[in-house]
């Protein structure tokens, strides 16, 4: 926080950007804070001890050191270390942790004051615009996510209905058809069927490349007779493979088998 | 004839409170035009006239929910007076509210979309992926596209849930409303 300090104090470059964007006491004071969090993310109750060192330090609330700085009469170097050091009443391990973490800051940013302006001049310059552009940003956005959290307050108590999910409920497929009736379509089927009298030892058949083919086949066709599946000269490996991947395609839902005219049809759902 | 003119209008009446009470999200008027038109042919002026009179109805008689028009959309929602006894109802399952890191992320990615995560980080000087990734789960915050730079990082900008969070009717609503604060 001491940086922010001395990142406000030192950018009196930047004060006539400030005047341009119309920041007020208000917004310098959440300028503050954002840029607070910016740098140390999360711990809110550091802006607090900011006032607190702001006031110790200077003697004065923040309305004045806001005039002084918009005056222009505050000068980063006229910071002491020591008198922000005593500011801070050390009452636990985490605040002197805190207090050392931002001395080793005050001590580098003072420190890269020092040197000599000449040659860093223009850096230091482009530095303290981008930060200063940052925060402006930075705390735009911060004031945006308050004005949020106020809308959101406003819609809590109106409280939308909730509606449970429906399933869709999609007929089996099989509604006209038995298990038993399939079982039996299959044994006469394997009966008449003219079996490969060779069999190519290497030939494998899936029930996975079945589904593929089974799938392809009937969003091609749309309809097809049952029988017409299995018309083909086929092994008796070949057609168990078939006729699972079948029943696997009616399980997920993606074929249908229905009876017209004492034909069974396989439809596309 | 006037007499089944009324009679089609009441039905009507009565489809648009059945999908407005069966829905959780707002629900457009295209959406209730096309179920509607299902059996009636009814147009879209017709239609808003219904809704409106609907909400008047709601309004005039005080009931316990309102007609809200939200998200491009209608949806029924409490009336801010019975939410203590609907916050009882529900008690168990609060923790809708968003943090504070959450909102600023909502803010810039409003104001900045198409944004990517990288661009959301170096606005706010943290991390911000977990903050993007609960907004997503949550439905306020989707990837609609992909910056064109090394790497092809995923873009983000609103979605119609992040209207419905907040009330707003559309996100013309929404800069308007920001706008005139900011």
């Amino acid at each position: 926080m001491i940086s922010n300090l001395l990142r406000l104090n030192a950018a009196n470059v930047g004060l006539k950007r400030v005047r341009k964007n119309k920041i007020d006491k208000r917004n310098l004071l959440a300028l503050i804070e954002s840029s607070t969090r910016f740098w140390y993310c999360g711990a809110e109750y550091v802006s607090t001890i900011l006032k607190k060192t702001l006031v110790e330090t200077f003697k004065e609330n923040l309305t004045d050191l806001y005039q002084r700085l918009l005056q222009e009469d505050i000068d980063i170097l006229e910071v002491k270390i020591s008198e922000l050091c005593s500011s801070y009443v050390i009452e636990s391990f985490d605040k002197s942790i805190e207090a050392l973490f931002f001395i080793s800051i005050f001590l580098l940013w003072k420190s890269r004051k020092l040197l000599p302006k000449e040659e860093n001049k223009q850096e230091v310059n482009e530095n303290e615009e981008d930060i200063m552009s940052q925060f402006i940003e930075y705390s735009r956005f911060k004031e945006l996510a308050l004005n949020l959290i106020e809308l959101e307050k406003k819609q809590l108590p109106h409280i939308p209905r909730e509606v449970l999910f429906i399933p869709e409920q999609k007929e089996s497929g099989l509604e006209e058809v038995s298990l038993n009736d399939l079982a039996t379509i299959f044994q006469k089927m394997m009966a008449g069927q003219p079996v490969k009298k060779t069999i190519n030892i290497e030939e494998e058949f899936t029930v996975g490349n079945k589904l593929d083919w089974l799938k392809e086949f009937i969003t091609e066709k749309k309809r097809v007779l049952f029988f017409d599946l299995f018309s083909f000269e086929r092994s008796k490996l070949e057609l168990i493979s078939l006729f699972l991947a079948l029943l696997e395609l009616i399980k997920l839902q993606e074929i249908a088998i229905i009876k017209e005219n004492d034909n069974l049809l396989c439809l596309k759902r | 004839m006037s007499k089944t003119v009324t009679t089609k209008t009441k039905e009507i009446e009565r489809i648009l409170e059945a999908l407005l009470f069966a829905s959780s999200e707002p629900l457009t008027i295209n959406k209730i035009k096309e179920i509607i038109e299902l059996t009636y042919p009814i147009k879209h002026k017709e239609l808003k006239t219904l809704l409106t009179q609907l909400k008047e109805t709601y309004e005039k008689e005080n009931r316990g929910f309102q007609l809200d028009e939200i998200g491009d959309g209608y949806l029924l929602r409490t009336v801010k007076d019975l939410f203590p006894y609907v916050e009882q109802l529900h008690k168990d399952r609060r923790g809708e509210k968003l943090s504070k890191a959450a909102m600023e992320v909502l803010a810039i990615i409003a104001f900045k979309q198409p944004i990517t995560r990288a661009q959301i980080d170096s606005i706010r000087g943290v991390d911000s992926s977990g903050t993007l990734y609960s907004l997503q789960e949550r439905g306020l915050v989707e990837v609609t596209g992909r910056l064109e730079a090394p790497g092809r990082p995923s873009q983000f900008g609103l979605t119609r849930g992040f209207l419905k969070h907040f009330g707003l009717k559309n996100f013309e609503q929404f800069h308007i409303l920001f706008d005139q604060k900011n």
